[in-house]
């Protein structure tokens, strides 16, 4: 029983981190009708400036200016290198892949730099352990829920009652009905690059903190777990987003606490146990669980 | 009219008689060293042209290419080998090939339903879920050391530095020697089958689905069918090129076989141009070639750092990583048809010049069109 | 032409095209209500109305992309509703698009995929050139240059589409659609956004096609004069609902169809 909770409380803590990273997703989707492969990278680098800056500005003035230098970055790379692509459904999928090509460029830089290295981020939480009746928890986890849930509450009240967030409406609607009506696509594009670059930057404190030993080269491909989240919502879909990332976080939580049931699936099964979810879900709806069927129009 | 059709025939086939010839003189010249570069070329070209009629052709964003790398890799040395069938390694080639159709088959209730980048972050579980197993199924891929790979052999005639012996026109024929020839028809194959495809009625409706789905569908192209046509055809490449891969290295390891080796596939397509068999191979080429001719020169290249140098430096692997990484975005945001619309606006520009003054323009032969309109040429519908 | 090619279809009068009682709802709102209407065999049917009226959904229905909630289309015996779309142009129901839908390539690549239907080369044929693939492209091909001749576009015939001007693109389209040997032929709005001369041009051309190939062509059109001069038929929509029925002549004449259509919409859009 305990075991159970120990693992629930660690998918949900694990969930809001995805959702952080998912969300970002989902906005620059909606806004751009981009996916972004430059995420885990852009998370990366989040967390490289906190490692690098914790020791002069502590760790609330290293995360804060973290997290405007990479919005600056994701809104930066919007807007003077997507953006010159146009915003038709054919420019989307070649700006895809021109994140591929940013993310090989960034990576490799940001894993050059931090080579072999285990980074600490210098947060307050530490090792410290809080004992909630009988389980035990770690203080960074209930950090990671408490803060994932105040952000994203935050995020949703954007959406619904700035203008920014009606427009970001209005463009994933009809993008050229939105223009019309005087919404400024570029703007509106690179403020949601903003915004997914700053929600990165954040999962990627809580992603290094403990009881993951550190900042790795790697911590960036953790991001693409939230892949499966996205999809799994349906990827147009800030609810879905989070509805996906809960799914995977107790997923793959729950795998690794059951580890030695599972051992058929192999070790490490944790590890990839969202995508087979994501599979086994686009088998059933392709469009994922909140992905409205595309009417076929013309 | 038709003379001048029978004159460009002949010189086609005289072109493409001459490239041959070519191709056959590097194991007579060159080292082992370049020899492995063209022979991983090869290889890669091979994948790229799978990828490029799915992604390309066909518009299916793919990243899980590197799995039917592995399936044909792993394929083949299980089917040879022993723990394995030990089948003639002969047989076992085509065998290969066909599990990974069939392995892109068992795909399509998945491929032939999602599209585009959904398709792109489905096919991403294939590398994870591929690599995972890999490492897991011991007995048959030998975990995380891998295995070695039988060499092909072929009536007697091995592909190995011995077995038997062999020196033609005075140069001994190594395994590299061997290997190239055997890659130089495996492409053969490859290119004249792939674009044998692109012209005909298979190819002609993937490019429909591309552009319109709904188009292609009341024209009578039945979408689901040629989606998952389209990703078995191109797991068969894949498979070919995984085949080639595991002969040229000997060995088998699962962390070859990973993301970084799906996104290097997708690079040589877009840096070489979207859809175009000529244009994959020069875009598998330079991805290929780039970081082992910058390993070698690395000492004569300025910023770069000999590889083992101090640690922080900018060592060649990274330095090529730099260069392709950028070439993927440079291409995409100035020229969307790659590599090969760049060679095509030359040879026309070429052309052109050869011929404007003899001849007025002939208004049937259009100028060649300006980048923009090559690579959007359709209108959408919303 | 030899027999396989042209198919028996040509030869044959097309069967009639049965619409009833067809409705279509998206969220809550109803696109088509109740509508029917009967295209008789070589004839030519026009469906009009103002924007908005439920026209373009009507061809998605009968073109299998959009499926009722309620209500038949009948080709001769067999029900189409249920078909998909490629099904359905396997019948020899083919269609144009409101805004241009070509592929990248030539226009004997596009009108080549317009045979589509009425060839068989797989995958492993094509990628080895078979024989018997290879002569099928041949066979086929001189049959998609006769169409191009048809629709005036023998010229262009190995021009790349994007080069082409506007006008000529919608006639690749028109002669897309014609390479599928079509009994039931669907223009949604053929001359929309060309020029007078080459509206003149692409009306002789459809003139021409029922005169010569005897098929039947549903046409949507906003061009009242073309309306009028190719029509034998009108089905006036307004809100998705069928307001009049009959001769162009009586149509113009019905006092429901000027306050719904020409009486709102008359000055914007009929000026040709």
């Amino acid at each position: 029983m305990t075991d159970l909770l120990d693992s629930l409380l660690g998918g949900l803590a694990l969930g809001a981190v995805y959702a952080l990273v998912a969300l970002g997703f989902v906005v620059i989707f909606k806004a751009s009708g981009v996916l972004n492969f430059a995420h885990g990278s852009l998370l990366l680098l989040g967390g490289y400036l906190v490692a690098v800056l914790h020791d002069d500005l502590g760790f609330a003035g290293a995360l804060a200016l973290a997290v405007i230098v990479t919005a600056a970055l994701a809104g930066a790379l919007d807007r003077f290198l997507l953006q010159r692509g146009g915003h038709d459904a054919h420019s989307a999928h070649v700006q895809t892949i021109v994140t591929i090509g940013v993310d090989i460029v960034l990576l490799t830089e940001l894993a050059r730099r931090i080579g072999g290295d285990l980074l600490t981020l210098g947060d307050p939480w530490g090792d410290a352990v809080t004992e909630l009746g009988p389980v035990t928890v770690a203080d960074s986890r209930l950090a990671a829920i408490v803060v994932s849930a105040v952000v994203i509450g935050g995020v949703f009240a954007l959406f619904r009652f700035t203008s920014w967030g009606l427009s970001l409406r209005a463009a994933a609607e009809d993008m050229e009905a939105a223009a019309l009506m005087g919404v400024r696509l570029g703007r509106v594009r690179a403020g949601a690059w903003c915004l997914a670059g700053a929600l990165a930057a954040l999962a990627a404190v809580f992603l290094a903190a403990f009881p993951a030993p550190g900042l790795e080269r790697t911590t960036g491909q953790i991001a693409l777990n939230a892949f499966p989240a996205a999809i799994l919502g349906g990827l147009a879909s800030p609810t879905g987003a989070l509805a996906g990332s809960l799914v995977i976080g107790l997923t793959e939580a729950l795998v690794v606490g059951y580890q030695s049931e599972l051992h058929v699936l192999g070790e490490g099964f944790g590890d990839v146990a969202p995508y087979a979810v994501m599979l086994l879900v686009l088998l059933v709806r392709p469009n994922g669980l909140f992905g409205a069927k595309g009417a076929a129009r013309v | 009219m038709s003379d001048r059709i029978t004159a460009l025939l002949t010189r086609r086939r005289a072109t493409l008689l001459t490239v041959a010839v070519l191709l056959c003189l590097p194991p007579f010249y060159l080292d082992a060293f370049w020899l492995r570069i063209g022979l991983f070329s090869m290889a890669a070209a091979i994948g790229a042209v799978g990828l490029a009629l799915l992604s390309g052709t066909a518009g299916q964003l793919s990243l899980g290419h590197a799995f039917f790398l592995a399936v044909g890799a792993y394929g083949y040395t299980w089917l040879a080998g022993d723990p394995g069938p030990g089948l003639p390694t002969v047989v076992a080639v085509p065998l290969a090939v066909l599990m990974a159709g069939l392995a892109g088959g068992l795909f399509s209730p998945v491929a032939g339903r999602v599209k585009g980048i959904y398709l792109g972050i489905a096919t991403l579980a294939l590398v994870f879920l591929g690599h995972h197993v890999l490492l897991t199924a011991e007995s048959v891929t030998g975990g995380f050391n891998g295995r070695s790979v039988p060499p092909l052999s072929l009536g007697g005639f091995t592909f190995t530095a011995s077995d038997p012996e062999l020196t033609v026109l005075g140069v001994p024929f190594g395994a590299e020697e061997r290997l190239w020839f055997l890659g130089l028809a495996l492409f053969a194959l490859t290119w004249f089958t792939a674009r044998g495809l692109l012209r005909s009625r298979p190819g002609r409706a993937l490019a429909a689905l591309r552009d319109s789905e709904t188009a292609a569908a009341v024209m009578g192209v039945d979408v689901a069918r040629h989606r998952s046509a389209a990703f078995v055809v191109s797991s068969m490449y894949a498979g070919l090129a995984g085949v080639l891969l595991a002969l040229a290295f000997r060995r088998v390891v699962p962390d070859y076989f990973g993301l970084v080796l799906s996104v290097d596939y997708l690079a040589m397509i877009v840096v070489g141009g979207l859809g175009s068999v000529a244009g994959a191979t020069a875009g598998a080429v330079f991805v290929t070639a780039l970081p082992l001719l910058m390993t070698r020169y690395a000492d004569q290249l300025p910023l770069v750092a000999a590889p083992g140098s101090a640690e922080g430096a900018v060592g060649p692997t990274e330095a090529a990583r730099y260069l392709y990484g950028a070439a993927i975005v440079l291409v995409l945001l100035y020229a969307p048809d790659g590599l090969h619309g760049l060679a095509r606006r030359a040879r026309d520009r070429l052309r052109r010049r050869r011929t404007t003054p003899t001849s007025a323009p002939d208004p049937a032969v259009p100028s060649p069109p300006p980048p923009a309109a090559a690579a959007r040429p359709k209108e959408h519908t919303p | 032409m030899n027999d396989r090619t042209t198919n028996d279809r040509t030869t044959t009068a097309p069967p009639e095209l049965a619409v009833r009682d067809v409705t279509v709802r998206f969220a809550g709102l109803t696109a088509l209500d109740g509508v029917s209407f009967t295209v008789a065999p070589g004839s030519v049917h026009a469906l009009i109305g103002p924007n908005g009226a439920g026209k373009s959904t009507c061809f998605n229905v009968l073109s299998g992309l959009c499926r009722p909630a309620s209500g038949t289309v009948t080709l001769g015996g067999t029900e189409l509703t249920r078909l998909a779309p490629h099904r359905i142009a396997a019948l020899g129901v083919a269609r144009t698009f409101q805004n241009i839908v070509t592929t990248q390539g030539t226009v004997a690549d596009n009108l080549m995929l317009g045979r589509h239907a009425l060839t068989r080369a797989g995958f492993t044929a094509s990628a080895l050139r078979l024989p018997g693939a290879r002569r099928e492209q041949r066979e086929h091909l001189a049959r998609a240059r006769e169409i191009a001749g048809l629709t005036g576009l023998g010229a262009h015939f190995d021009t790349p589409v994007g080069l082409l001007s506007y006008g000529d693109r919608k006639r690749v389209e028109l002669a897309r659609a014609l390479c599928l040997e079509p009994r039931v032929l669907l223009l949604d709005e053929p001359v929309a956004g060309m020029n007078a001369a080459e509206r003149a041009r692409t009306a002789e051309v459809v003139a021409g096609l029922r005169a010569e190939l005897g098929l039947s062509v549903v046409l949507v059109e906003h061009d009242m004069g073309l309306v009028m001069r190719l029509a034998d038929e009108v089905t006036v929509l307004d809100f998705g609902r069928p307001i009049a029925h009959g001769a162009p002549d009586e149509v113009r004449r019905d006092p429901e169809v000027l306050r719904a259509y020409l009486g709102t919409d008359a000055t914007g859009e009929d000026a040709a």
